[in-house]
């Protein structure tokens, strides 16, 4: 066996289960090769397992130990990781979740959020705006102000109670029952200095925001907060919005 | 060849940000930095890096270079961990003498090469391309392993000296793992550390380990979850006295205790350290 093909053996031993590479193992009378090699398998199950559930720690709770160790178990079996790092190992579960229980949806918005919690804790880094330079804004420039966000910012839609689910496991307080919504709810999340946050946003905010971080302008932003409201008042509702995304430090660069 | 000790540190471990920034600062020579876990865009784990870099030197040590592996090296990975070796001025980058996946799949885990001239050539050709690329001499470190192959033309040491000085690289000697895989291969720790040059030796693991739960007999699991074993500070006594003051450090991944607790651990080694310098003088 050359190193390739010794290698490719211990790898279907410990993914499968094959046998090819026992013969390749020296055993002793004390230790057989079977058990030796069932450190490497054990150990891999385990250790993938428990990255698992580092990085859906919510989920692991809502499911109970037990049966998250069998849904990251067939999740493994689907997905072995092929990252340097297992901070990415669980990158496709919300849509493994998505397929094999469409009908617990909010298994699938759980994880998905907290991937998404997780995306903004390490997130690039960038300085938010302060509320002085957005005083320093000519007049004649806000119609085709633009604005950059911060760079853990993600706009979600949720169709279940899952970010109230989060929220409860998160605090360890009763939990809601897991539920499909009647009606979408729009979600922000996003990193606070070194905290990752999140609100839900009224379908107006969420609007006017997803018409920003489409690189649309002030002024597009304005228009489209007229579905919602009578014109005369929308300078006064978008001043108010931008002051609230300013103090939450979501805003790190305007763009003339 | 290999550097001055930066004396006695501590693998990073997010637990104790805040005890080596505050209540024990300046408590440990230095810290080794797990690469991976840096190697994302911002945040948390980055802000506390470039909060304790001004009071500690780092050391970057790797798990997942795989400079055994029969995959082609992943040169994006060795671009990222260059540019954090240099963001934080790292004194000097390990990874394994292991293998950890191939096509395209990661384990996650360090596992065993089989110790023949093919492997030999195989990973003295990466760690020059590795260094070649990093700029600088490469650690490898002796890993745990609980298999060994019937067809390895040498023993584990005398593999570990050839590629140091083929490749001419350094040596992470981790003297818990000698001692465990003594135990499950049935060799003589002592002679593993005869076997090692001298002057490629760069830097000392110690960790703890555990007994195989499934096994009547002695079969060891290298765990990083307890304290450093009777026979791993006997065995640290004979790597001093061979090597030297040598830079130090102690691992812990598991069951991590408070600061102090590594602390106290930490200065047995340097008492050990100390007697052995001042009996050789």
């Amino acid at each position: 066996m050359n190193l390739l093909q010794l290698q490719r053996a211990f790898q279907h031993h410990v993914l499968h289960g094959g046998e090819d590479v026992a013969a390749a193992i020296n055993e002793s009378d004390r230790v057989p090769a079977q058990l030796r090699l069932a450190v490497y398998a054990d150990a891999y199950r385990l250790r993938l397992i428990e990255a698992l559930a580092h990085n859906y720690p919510r989920l692991q709770q809502l499911l109970g130990e037990e049966q998250f160790s069998m849904i990251a178990r067939s999740y493994l079996d689907e997905h072995p990781s092929h990252s340097v790092s297992v901070r990415w190992f669980g990158n496709r579960l919300a849509a493994h979740l998505g397929d094999r229980h469409p009908d617990q949806p909010w298994l699938a918005e759980l994880a998905n959020w907290e991937w998404a919690i997780a995306a903004a804790f390490d997130a690039a880094d960038a300085v938010p705006l302060s509320d002085a330079a957005l005083a320093e804004v000519e007049p004649a420039d806000w119609p085709t102000l633009r604005f950059q966000f911060h760079p853990s910012m993600q706009r979600l839609r949720r169709d279940t109670n899952a970010p109230a689910l989060f929220k409860a496991l998160s605090d360890e307080v009763a939990c809601p029952a897991p539920t499909k919504l009647q009606q979408p709810q729009q979600w922000l999340i996003w990193r606070q200095e070194l905290t990752p946050r999140y609100r839900s946003l009224p379908d107006d905010e969420a609007a006017a925001l997803d018409t920003l971080i489409a690189q649309g302008a002030f002024g597009d932003a304005c228009e489209v907060l007229c579905d919602w409201h009578d014109p005369t008042e929308v300078p006064a509702q978008i001043a108010r919005m931008l002051r609230t995304w300013v103090s939450e430090a979501m805003i790190v660069a305007l763009v003339r | 060849m290999r550097g001055a000790s930066l004396g006695f540190g501590l693998g990073l471990r997010p637990a104790h940000y805040e005890a080596l920034l505050d209540r024990h600062l300046g408590s440990v020579a230095w810290l080794e930095v797990l690469t991976e876990n840096y190697l994302i865009p911002g945040g948390r784990p980055l802000h506390y890096l470039e909060r304790l870099r001004p009071h500690y030197p780092f050391a970057l040590h790797g798990v997942s270079l795989s400079i055994g592996g029969a995959d082609p090296l992943d040169l994006d990975y060795l671009r990222e961990v260059k540019a954090l070796a240099q963001r934080f001025e790292a004194a000097w980058i390990s990874d394994h003498l292991c293998w950890t996946g191939v096509d395209g799949t990661s384990l996650h885990d360090l596992m065993p090469l089989p110790y023949t001239e093919e492997t030999l050539q195989h990973v003295v050709q990466r760690v020059t391309q590795v260094q070649e690329i990093l700029g600088q001499r490469l650690l490898l470190e002796n890993v745990s392993s609980y298999v060994s192959y019937a067809h390895s033309e040498m023993t584990e040491w005398e593999f570990f000296a050839e590629i140091a000085q083929r490749a001419d690289c350094l040596l992470l000697l981790d003297v818990n793992n000698v001692y465990v895989s003594s135990v499950n291969h049935g060799f003589d720790p002592l002679a593993y550390l005869r076997g090692v040059p001298v002057e490629r030796v760069q830097q000392f693991h110690l960790a703890g380990h555990s007994r195989h739960a499934g096994c009547d007999t002695d079969f060891l699991i290298d765990t990083h979850d307890a304290p450093v074993a009777e026979e791993v500070w006997r065995l640290f006594a004979a790597a001093v006295e061979r090597f030297g003051r040598v830079s130090t450090m102690i691992e812990r991944d598991d069951k991590i205790p408070e600061l102090p607790v590594l602390l106290d651990e930490l200065a047995r080694a340097r008492t050990i350290t100390e007697a052995s310098v001042v009996q050789a003088a």
